[in-house]
């Protein structure tokens, strides 16, 4: 193809003419790059036949080439900006996905040493007060037999005595206990705290200055989730509450709401016993 | 099973939040006329129909892994009707919502030309309530969403996302800037000139 020449400088120019050498060239092979070429690699015009294969060589089993074959692919603008912004999506998706497994299952894991070391110790203190109830309850025993033995002799006044000297007995029992616990006997309840899911509120027992019962009178239950959260985790906290016999309890894994205005509802239950025993 | 498939509709639910609104700030970028010499509209707008494509996809298997979570206890009904759930209605309505209005956005783009233009944008603006509505949904539901970092990344989006909207609205009615070609006639052709990509939708 000829370079096209300015007709205002038909002598050429010598900066400007390997310039439209170099572009009548590309503008060629574009123009042959559109073309069709068959398997064997020999370039022909659209809509002429196929060549014959060479001799002992079986026809090319490749389709006829079509005018349609020949568009060129569509080019995305943005192609590597949308991969990486899928690529992004994927990892952050799996990224996040790993890191709430590990937190969940760290999460059980410490709750899981911790309640094996809290419930020794808790162990070891209801054995040591059980110890000291034992004590107390055979002292009392002790009185109460020597009170019933002394007041034999008397038939008519035995039953009068001796509920007086079993009010006696519980109210030394009484005394004894709740100086070695510090909470006073009855049931109380705490405050209500309320998270973003509902309202916690925890009721306890005390009786001879322990703590018999725990039951949580409000708990999160407006959703389905909270419910099946709480199912699981209400009978955890209080099992861990009669064992630590304080509010220093563990928060299970998934109910982090709950555990949290359950520990701050029991320990001013707790306050309260504490408090009713001091007045006493 | 069930905890993963938890873990999954949270982070496919947060991914999907980042994408809606990437999608929405980079839509709104490029019909503010804003995009720069530098990139090319093309590439904005191929990038914005790849980011809302994303949205929706991160958005259906949100949907998915909430209905396969079987502590949920979440139904067809729920994931497809507006008060259709049982429990958190508010919330989980809004989030249908959103659904909804991506969807539209989403799948009349590609029969655009089926539409006249008023109508096509005007149900292309949807994705922009629908994005607000997904903001809230997650807001309102997301486990993550009293943690620090979501708040914060919350915060960030809704900031990037505020500067596009505020851009957009202060150049509404401006017409976009053309570039003009001259004429090269095939005889004085110079140098080579690049191609250049159409501009506008």
């Amino acid at each position: 193809m000829d370079t096209p020449r300015d007709p205002r400088n038909p002598a050429g120019d010598p900066l400007l003419d390997p310039r439209l050498a170099r572009f009548a060239e590309r503008s060629a092979a574009h123009r042959n790059a559109t073309q069709n070429t068959t398997r064997t690699g020999t370039t022909r015009t659209l809509g002429a036949p196929p060549p014959p294969p060479p001799p002992g060589q079986r026809a090319s089993r490749a389709p006829a080439p079509t005018a349609r074959t020949a568009r060129p692919r569509r080019h995305h603008a943005a192609q590597g900006s949308r991969a990486l912004a899928l690529g992004l999506s994927i990892g952050s998706t799996l990224g996040l996905t790993g890191w709430m497994y590990a937190a969940q299952a760290a999460d059980q894991a410490s709750t899981t040493s911790t309640t094996s070391s809290d419930s020794g110790t808790a162990t070891a203190a209801t054995t040591a007060e059980t110890t000291n109830d034992a004590t107390t309850a055979d002292t009392v025993a002790s009185e109460t037999a020597v009170d019933t033995q002394s007041t034999t002799d008397d038939a008519s006044d035995t039953s009068g005595e001796s509920t007086a000297e079993t009010t006696t007995a519980e109210t030394t029992t009484a005394e004894t206990t709740t100086s070695t616990t510090g909470l006073a006997d009855g049931t109380y309840t705490g405050d209500t705290f309320t998270n973003r899911w509902g309202d916690v509120q925890v009721e306890i027992t005390v009786e001879g200055g322990v703590i018999v019962d725990v039951a949580a009178l409000q708990v999160p239950d407006g959703d389905h989730k909270s419910v099946e959260i709480n199912d699981q985790a209400v009978p955890y906290l209080e099992s861990e509450a009669l064992a630590a016999q304080s509010a220093d309890i563990d928060t299970v894994s998934g109910a982090t709401y709950t555990s949290e205005g359950y520990r701050q509802s029991l320990q001013t239950a707790i306050d309260d016993a504490r408090a009713a025993a001091t007045a006493s | 099973m069930s905890d993963i498939m938890w873990f999954l509709t949270r982070s496919t639910g947060i991914v999907a939040l980042v994408l809606i609104v990437a999608a929405v700030g980079d839509g709104l970028l490029f019909s503010g006329r804003n995009t720069g010499r530098r990139v090319r509209p093309a590439w904005w707008l191929d990038l914005h129909r790849g980011l809302g494509g994303m949205a929706m996809a991160f958005t259906g298997l949100h949907m998915l892994t909430s209905f396969l979570a079987s502590d949920l206890g979440l139904s067809w009904t729920a994931l497809f009707v507006p008060g259709g759930s049982d429990w958190a209605t508010g919330a989980f309505t809004l989030g249908v919502l959103a659904f909804y209005g991506m969807a539209i956005t989403v799948f009349t783009t590609w029969p655009k030309r089926r539409f006249r233009r008023k109508v096509w944008h005007a149900l292309h603006l949807l994705s922009i309530p629908a994005a607000v509505l997904a903001v809230v949904h997650a807001y309102q539901l997301g486990t993550d969403a009293t943690n620090p970092r979501a708040l914060v990344l919350m915060t960030a989006l809704i900031g990037l996302a505020s500067y596009p909207l505020w851009l957009r609205l202060a150049t509404l009615g401006r017409r976009p800037a053309r570039t003009v070609r001259p004429a090269v006639a095939p005889t004085t052709t110079a140098t080579p000139d690049r191609e250049l990509v159409g501009a506008g939708h």
